[in-house]
């Protein structure tokens, strides 16, 4: 059973990330505040895929992509960015970072779904 | 053969007589072997006469099912009727695929409308489950806050509530802009005004992708207890990437025009009674 970690720090963003991901069959989620406290998730269990808020306290969304990346554990999960950055080259550093896609604010639960969807393979 | 006779004849004439037996023999030997060549085709064509013959028998056979006389047209009509037959079929399932493919189309428009209607419900239920999730004051205000920004697609904006005293706007919260930098216009002042008296939200949709100008807000939203504007939300502009505004993002409007002000109010007054915490109990004395 596939499992996604939703980084974000608001926990009203967070519910409403939680709540889209639910609408997928068999996907488990769990949550973190920040970079720091994803790591220490990612760490500890098995994730198959990362959504990550770029601004955020402590270790923002673009530095976790960078150690994800970095570490031989962890490079091959997806990473989705959401954000309310939309500027193109915003959207063009996070992919040159390493982020499979990336997904502006206010998001759309079908937009989301869909992008999990294809990266996880699940019809 | 020579013929006896041939010994009294001259050698001119035993030469004529010679050269004519030959032809006649030749003639004779031509003829025949031209009798065997006809007997020959003529077998050849007998045969296959039999063949086309044996064919035309088992052809019959197929068609003359009950043997009857005439059966081959019997057959061929019944033919024809079974092809006119499977060409209605074919136009009726031809009309039937039609249909099913209008039906296919309708149910792919509600099943999208569906889709949106669920999403919007979504993100109502998010946002009011949040927004009463706390009765601490700054947890609040963050909440409208996320929910204006990430929820909406606000950039620039404001939390303004009505100073009833001096009778001027007082700045809450801020995104986008330092919150000392905020206009605090007074209660009769412009667009805000007019929200304030009213009480009816302002959309400004020709001015939704401009850029932030203070004097022109695109949105302002009144904040409500029990139908008295106690507050505004302030927008001055959108996230780049919002170009207008959704039914949902209406409904976000509404709902935080009756709800958070309410929550505020409820926070607030928490945080008065902070030495003492309220004893939800206690509400039974004053219904």
């Amino acid at each position: 059973m596939p499992t996604a970690l939703v980084v974000e720090d608001s926990p009203t963003m967070r519910q409403l990330i939680v709540f889209a991901l639910n609408r997928i069959r068999g996907l488990q989620v769990i949550e973190a505040d920040d970079g720091v406290d994803a790591l220490k998730k990612l760490s500890t269990q098995k994730l198959d895929i990362i959504l990550t808020d770029i601004n955020m306290p402590i270790m923002d969304g673009l530095k976790l992509v960078r150690r994800v990346r970095a570490d031989e554990a962890l490079k091959n999960i997806p990473v989705i960015i959401i954000t309310t950055e939309g500027a193109e080259e915003d959207r063009q550093r996070a992919l040159a970072l390493g982020a499979n896609a990336y997904i502006t604010k206010p998001i759309q639960a079908p937009q989301v779904i869909a992008t999990v969807k294809k990266l996880l393979n699940i019809v | 053969m020579a013929d006896s006779n041939d010994k009294d004849l001259p050698v001119q004439e035993l030469d004529l007589a010679a050269s004519k037996r030959e032809f006649i023999e030749t003639f004779f030997k031509r003829g025949a072997e031209f009798t065997e060549e006809l007997m020959r085709e003529n077998e050849r064509l007998r045969y296959r006469l039999v063949q086309v013959e044996e064919m035309n028998r088992v052809l019959g056979q197929g068609l003359e099912k009950d043997g009857s006389p005439g059966g081959s047209a019997k057959a061929l009509r019944e033919l024809v009727d079974r092809i006119e037959r499977l060409e209605g079929e074919r136009s009726q399932l031809l009309h039937r695929y039609e249909g099913v493919a209008k039906d296919s189309a309708d149910f792919h428009a509600r099943y999208a409308d569906i889709e949106r209607e669920n999403n919007n419900l979504a993100n109502l239920y998010v946002a009011s489950y949040q927004l009463h999730s706390t009765m601490e004051l700054r947890e609040v205000t963050q909440i409208i806050v996320e929910i204006l920004l990430n929820f909406i697609g606000a950039k620039t904006f404001a939390i303004q509530l009505v100073d009833e005293e001096k009778r001027v706007l007082r700045t809450l919260a801020a995104e986008g802009v330092a919150r000392k930098d905020v206009p605090t216009p007074s209660v009769s002042d412009g667009v805000v005004g007019t929200v304030l008296s009213s009480g009816k939200p302002y959309f400004d949709e020709a001015r939704f992708s401009a850029r932030a100008d203070f004097a022109h807000p695109v949105i302002v939203a009144p904040l409500c207890i029990a139908q008295r504007v106690v507050g505004v939300v302030v927008v001055w502009d959108l996230l780049q990437q919002k170009t207008g505004l959704a039914d949902v993002d209406y409904e976000l409007f509404n709902l935080l025009g009756a709800h958070a002000a309410a929550a505020l109010q409820g926070a607030k007054l928490t945080a008065e009674l902070s030495d003492r915490p309220p004893q939800l109990w206690a509400a039974v004395d004053l219904v």
